[in-house]
């Protein structure tokens, strides 16, 4: 028996599992769209976003009647009940999922434009195809196997041009009055058709989660509720890596931006998600993971099924590979793992030094997109740029490899430790204006007061800094004038000329950046605002969803997908905050 | 070959060359070129790196004509000329002689901006990055004259107002070139050039061998669209890059960027002169053969398309091959590599879609299985036993038999003939009904019949193997106005229902891949002078044309009377560019039909 806490809101996220491709969702409009408010299944489209239009709704039916229906959902289960009975579903394994239903049978109805691409087909008796592979993509396949009940397809097409297919799925009780449908999105072998009862099937996945779950930090018992839905967001945007498959692309496990709207995994993501971790070889496979992908001394900016993007991003694995070392030994980092990533890392460095570097010692991002903000007001400086956050990543970048060369046992770390020590008397000497960190343009040499949040990053240093900067910076930061704001830190200066609550970067409060914030300042011996801060953000998260940009003021945006409200990075914030609080 | 004053233009075509994935076209909207870089397979009205080509006079922009052959691009002006011409790897090159260039990025999506561009910067090296994304980089690298770079980041849209590279020449000389690199990752600019003339001449010679090494001469009088056709067929030809493992076909360079699974055994019929590229061409697609024997539909620079596939075409044109220059080409050391994919490709079929009578006849579950996405056949559903389908197979058991016997496997080769023949007997008892070929529909046990050119695609089988009678009634039909117009077939008969020539694929339009089936099937059961007279209209009507997937015989719906609905916009006319498809059924229209 599970206890798990969390009910799931399928307006907010969907109902799906680590590593599979299906999902549900409950269909509410809330983008301004005119589709049947309803259940609907999905499928997750690899390299993007699964068609807003046209997916699959399902119909509780009785006697070949809709019925009025309720639903309620957690990790193991959804539960879709009326008044003559219910049907389960549940996501049985990362390839499959499975309906039971009792009392009631569901309808999938769908008008599809006849001689497109699109098709239903009764592939032998009680197996149905049903594929929206159409030209565009992103529609999904699902393939309904009867175990038991009845598995019907009606088909009738409008012999015209421009005519359509009008195709109903029925799935409906035996003579016991229960059906049981196994769905896959490829035709399984008769003998890969079978029937697993539905506590085992729900155990099974309420297992599965319950272990990825165990992998986070207790919370306080107010965040319980919260943590758990949040990690189950972040378990279902977990993907698979595809070595085996014809064109391998992801090599490792990797964390999605979204299920629904953007199944990239981004590279600068990753070490959020890794932080968030308190079960060491979890953080440190979100960390290191994207460094399967290193060509040419490059990571890439994100990956997908299908796709390799390499470019730049905001670096923060130096940051987040030295806490998960502070907190788990360096045991979690054996000798043989050690030397491997040595390489890599020496490797990604020298390539951020070759391409990123005008001047001896210095570093400056090229172009502005680069920071990760593109609206922030950093970015309306000159370019390339010496930035302070850029230096905080590779100070704390170069200063782990060193630490990651001890552990390799290939050298004693003395040229990282220089080098990062170089970098932090430029930053601390050049780039401190005795108030604030500066930016300093490289092309001409000037240097610009800049009133982003990102130029408070280097409070991740924590005590590498001196006592005297982190007051300052952490009297910025608490000022509730400046970036303190009542859901969090604002990403702008609320006094500066830039500041926009409307545009992310600009004055919106940016999840990843709490979760960066209230760690260095926990670092920096700044407990209580960091405290402070992490209240304020998940008192806000709880009453509304873990989004990545909290608007300062209003709500979330109209803009947003049903069931796309809650974003897996932000989730994965959310935890990281809680589990930093006092118990 | 292509210009402001010549037959054809770029509104459709795309000047490139094999191996580069760089691609220039015409906008449709205002008579200015443009280029991109088509690597990732996006279609064009998606892109988001299309950059727009002025030619400027002391900066200011003034109008110009173009013409471009295999080998050079060259924009002319009353001031100067700039000229363009691509390497067989990465590289654009850019000659300017007395006026500048301007190239300004403007995507297609979003329409006008600068958005494709995720950062423009100087490298330490003297030359600028643009990242352009999953589009790739883009490398500018000014070898004479100067550069100079307009991009003013808009904060509060995040991305770039503009992004526009200005070329402008040497004061002494009149004379600017630069040479641009795309690639996916890191890359600095390289340690010597050759010059822009060693560079076109390299060009020029390599569409030069091509043609020489590869195809018979063109019949009298139809040189000119033959090298029209081979131009497509060559410069579609991808570089080894990405999941491209050898030298792929690309269906269209702007549009479809991708390399269809059945479509390289297309472009393996007109390879004639050279059966073994033709054979390397119909091998190519099995590194992408799933476990399961299916071959993957797709291809392209980012992905396999594994989810799906196309028919077994490569059984078909490897007996066209044979038919045509014998079994040489076949060697024994060919035939061990070949025979087990084919045989686990065949599995696939009887065992995945088997249509369950307890032997080999197979049905399709879908209309991408058959390789034609609309066909009236399909009015009723699936699964679906067609002729074609039926075809394919027999094709696969001969070839399969053929190459049984040169490995000296007789108890093979016995039984792939055997079956060969079974399968042949069914679809000629139950795929005929003495009228026309039919499908059948096993779930539901019902014969359907259609009025689509598909239905004649099975005499490609030939002679050998389709009774005359059956001949002789499909050449007697097909000759018919229902189906022959003065461009061609329709793949769909006039007198039909679903007839139309909307967007719609093959329900009515005059398709040329369809026409030049119909015309081989024809030429392969005795019927040349129906061959011919197919090929004819065809060519004709492709040579004012282009060279285009399909054409609607009229301009009106033949059914209603009202004007065509055709595609959206954004390419002109109805959005039919220039492609290798029809290429390579012309070119072996050309090489064979035509005598």
């Amino acid at each position: 028996m599970s206890n798990l806490a969390a009910t799931l809101d399928l307006k907010k996220l969907p109902f799906s599992r680590a590593k599979s491709s299906y999902y549900l969702f409950e269909e509410n409009n809330r983008d301004g769209t005119n589709f049947e408010p309803g259940i609907y299944f999905g499928m997750s489209y690899p390299n993007g976003a699964t068609r807003r239009e046209g997916l699959v709704r399902i119909v509780p039916v009785s006697d070949g009647k809709p019925l009025n229906y309720a639903y309620n959902c957690s990790p193991g289960r959804l539960e879709i009940t009326s008044d003559c009975g219910s049907v389960t579903i549940v996501m049985d394994s990362t390839a499959s999922m499975r309906m039971y239903g009792s009392g009631i049978g569901i309808m999938i109805h769908k008008e599809m434009p006849v001689m497109s691409m699109e098709t239903v087909t009764e592939v032998r008796p009680n197996v149905v195809e049903f594929n929206l592979f159409s030209p565009t993509g992103g529609g999904g396949r699902f393939v309904f196997s009867c175990v038991s009940g009845v598995v019907n397809l009606e088909n009738k097409a409008v012999l015209t041009a421009d005519g359509v297919n009008r195709c109903t799925i029925w799935l409906l009780p035996g003579e016991d009055g229960c059906f049981e449908t196994q769905v896959n999105p490829a035709i399984p072998q008769e003998s890969e058709v079978f029937s697993k009862p539905l506590n085992e099937a729900v155990g099974e996945v309420e297992q599965a989660f319950e272990a990825y779950l165990s992998a986070y930090a207790e919370v306080p018992d107010k965040w319980q509720a919260l943590k758990e839905t949040c990690a189950y967001m972040c378990w279902i945007n977990y993907r698979e890596a595809n070595p085996g498959e014809m064109a391998p692309v992801m090599l490792a496990d990797m964390f999605c931006a979204s299920r629904i709207s953007d199944m990239q995994c981004y590279a600068w993501h990753q070490p959020f998600f890794g932080m968030a971790f308190s079960d060491g070889d979890s953080a440190l496979g979100a960390i290191t993971n994207v460094f399967s992908s290193l060509k040419n001394g490059m990571l890439p900016a994100a990956v997908c099924s299908g796709q390799l993007r390499y470019g730049s991003f905001p670096f923060y694995h130096g940051y987040a590979l030295t806490k998960t070392l502070d907190r788990c030994g360096n045991d979690l980092l054996p000798e043989d793992k050690a030397a491997a990533l040595y390489e890599k890392m020496k490797e990604n460095y020298t390539w951020w030094k070759d391409s990123h570097s005008f001047l001896p010692g210095r570093i400056s991002y090229s172009y502005p997109a680069e920071c990760g903000f593109p609206a922030s007001s950093l970015t309306a400086l000159e370019f390339p740029l010496e930035a302070p956050d850029f230096y905080a990543q590779m100070i704390l970048y170069s200063e782990v490899i060193g630490r990651v060369e001890r552990l390799a046992g290939k050298g004693n770390g003395l040229f990282w430790y220089e080098e990062s020590q170089a970098l932090k008397k430029t930053l601390t000497g050049e780039l401190w204006d005795g108030e604030r960190f500066i930016c300093r343009g490289v092309i001409s040499g000037k240097t610009f007061p800049c009133d982003s949040l990102l130029a408070y990053v280097p409070v991740i240093l924590g005590k590498r800094l001196p006592e005297d900067i982190l007051d300052k910076l952490s009297e910025a930061l608490g000022c509730e004038k400046r970036f303190l704001g009542p859901r969090g830190l604002v990403s702008e200066n609320m006094t500066s000329r830039y500041y926009d609550a409307k545009i992310p970067g600009c004055g919106t409060v940016e999840m990843i950046l709490q979760q960066l914030f209230v760690l260095g300042l926990l670092d920096s011996g700044k407990a209580e605002l960091a405290v402070k801060i992490a209240e304020r953000v998940l008192n806000w998260t709880d009453k509304n969803a873990a989004v990545s940009s909290i608007p300062p003021e209003g709500g979330i945006s109209s803009e947003k997908r049903p069931a796309d409200v809650y974003e897996a990075v932000a989730a994965s914030a959310v935890i990281a905050l809680a589990a930093g609080l006092p118990m | 070959m292509f210009g402001t004053y010549e037959k054809h233009n770029l509104l459709k075509a795309a000047f490139t060359r094999e191996s580069s994935f760089w691609a220039f076209y015409q906008d449709f909207r205002e008579p200015i070129i443009g280029f991109t870089v088509i690597k990732d397979g996006v279609m064009l009205d998606s892109r988001s790196n299309t950059f727009l080509l002025e030619t400027t006079f002391n900066g200011i922009s003034i109008p110009y004509t173009y013409y471009a052959d295999e080998s050079v691009l060259r924009l002319t002006t009353d001031r100067g000329t700039v000229e363009f011409c691509l390497n067989e790897t990465d590289q654009m090159r850019i000659r300017g002689n007395n006026i500048g260039l301007r190239v300004v990025l403007r995507a297609e999506s979003p329409f006008g901006s600068a958005a494709g561009c995720k950062g423009i910067y100087p490298t330490p090296e003297g030359c600028w990055e643009a990242d352009m994304g999953y589009s790739g980089k883009i490398l500018f690298v000014p070898l004479e004259g100067s550069m100079h770079l307009t991009a003013p980041w808009d904060r509060v849209m995040g991305e770039y107002e503009k992004v526009w590279a200005e070329f402008s020449p040497n004061a002494a000389n009149g004379i600017f070139e630069a040479a641009l690199h795309e690639y996916m990752d890191y890359r600095k600019k390289d340690q010597s050039y050759l010059t822009f003339d060693q560079i076109r001449k390299g060009s020029k010679k390599a569409f030069d061998d091509y043609v020489e090494k590869n195809l018979r001469k063109p019949p009298k009088g139809w040189e000119d669209l033959f090298k029209y056709v081979a131009y497509v067929c060559w410069s579609h030809r991808t570089g080894i890059a990405g999941n491209y493992k050898e030298q792929m076909i690309m269906m269209q360079q702007v549009w479809a960027g991708y390399a269809m699974s059945w479509q390289q055994s297309y472009n393996a019929l007109p390879m004639l002169k050279n059966p073994a590229e033709g054979l390397r061409l119909i091998k190519s697609m099995f590194r992408y053969q799933n476990p399961d024997g299916h071959v993957s539909m797709t291809v392209n620079y980012y992905n396999v398309a594994t989810g799906g596939f196309q028919p077994a075409f490569q059984a078909l044109a490897l007996d066209w091959l044979i038919s045509q220059c014998g079994d040489e080409f076949l060697t024994a050391e060919e035939c061990e590599y070949l025979y087990p994919r084919f045989e686990k490709w065949l599995n696939f079929w009887l065992t995945h879609r088997n249509a369950g009578h307890g032997d080999d006849r197979v049905n399709i579950f879908g209309a991408h299985e058959s390789g034609w996405d609309d066909l009236s056949l399909y009015a009723e559903g699936f699964p679906l036993e067609t002729p074609d389908l039926f075809a394919y197979m027999i094709f696969l058991m001969d070839n399969l038999a053929l190459m049984a016997k040169k490995l000296g496997m007789k108890d093979k080769e016995k039984d792939w003939t055997k079956r060969s023949k079974k399968l042949l007997n069914s679809l000629l008892t139950d795929l005929w009904d003495g009228e026309s070929f039919v499908g059948y529909l096993p779930q539901k046990k019902k014969i359907v019949k259609c009025k689509s050119l598909a239905m004649f695609q099975c005499l490609c089988l030939g002679k050998e193997r389709i009774p005359q009678e059956i001949i002789d009634k499909l050449a007697e039909e097909v000759v018919k106005p229902e189906y022959l117009t003065d461009i061609g077939l329709t793949t769909e008969s006039l007198e039909s229902p679903l007839c139309h020539f909307g967007y719609n694929f093959v329900l009515g339009r005059v398709i040329t891949p369809s026409n030049m089936l119909t015309a081989m099937g024809f030429y392969r059961c005795g019927r040349k002078d129906i061959a011919k007279l197919i090929t004819e209209r065809v060519c004709k009507n492709i040579y004012e044309k282009g060279v285009i997937l399909g054409f609607a015989p009229y301009d009106f719906e033949i059914t209603t009377g009202k004007p065509i609905n055709t595609y959206p916009n954004p390419t002109a006319s109805d959005g039919w560019p220039w492609n290798s498809w029809a290429g390579s059924s012309v070119l072996t229209m050309l090489q064979v039909f035509m005598e």
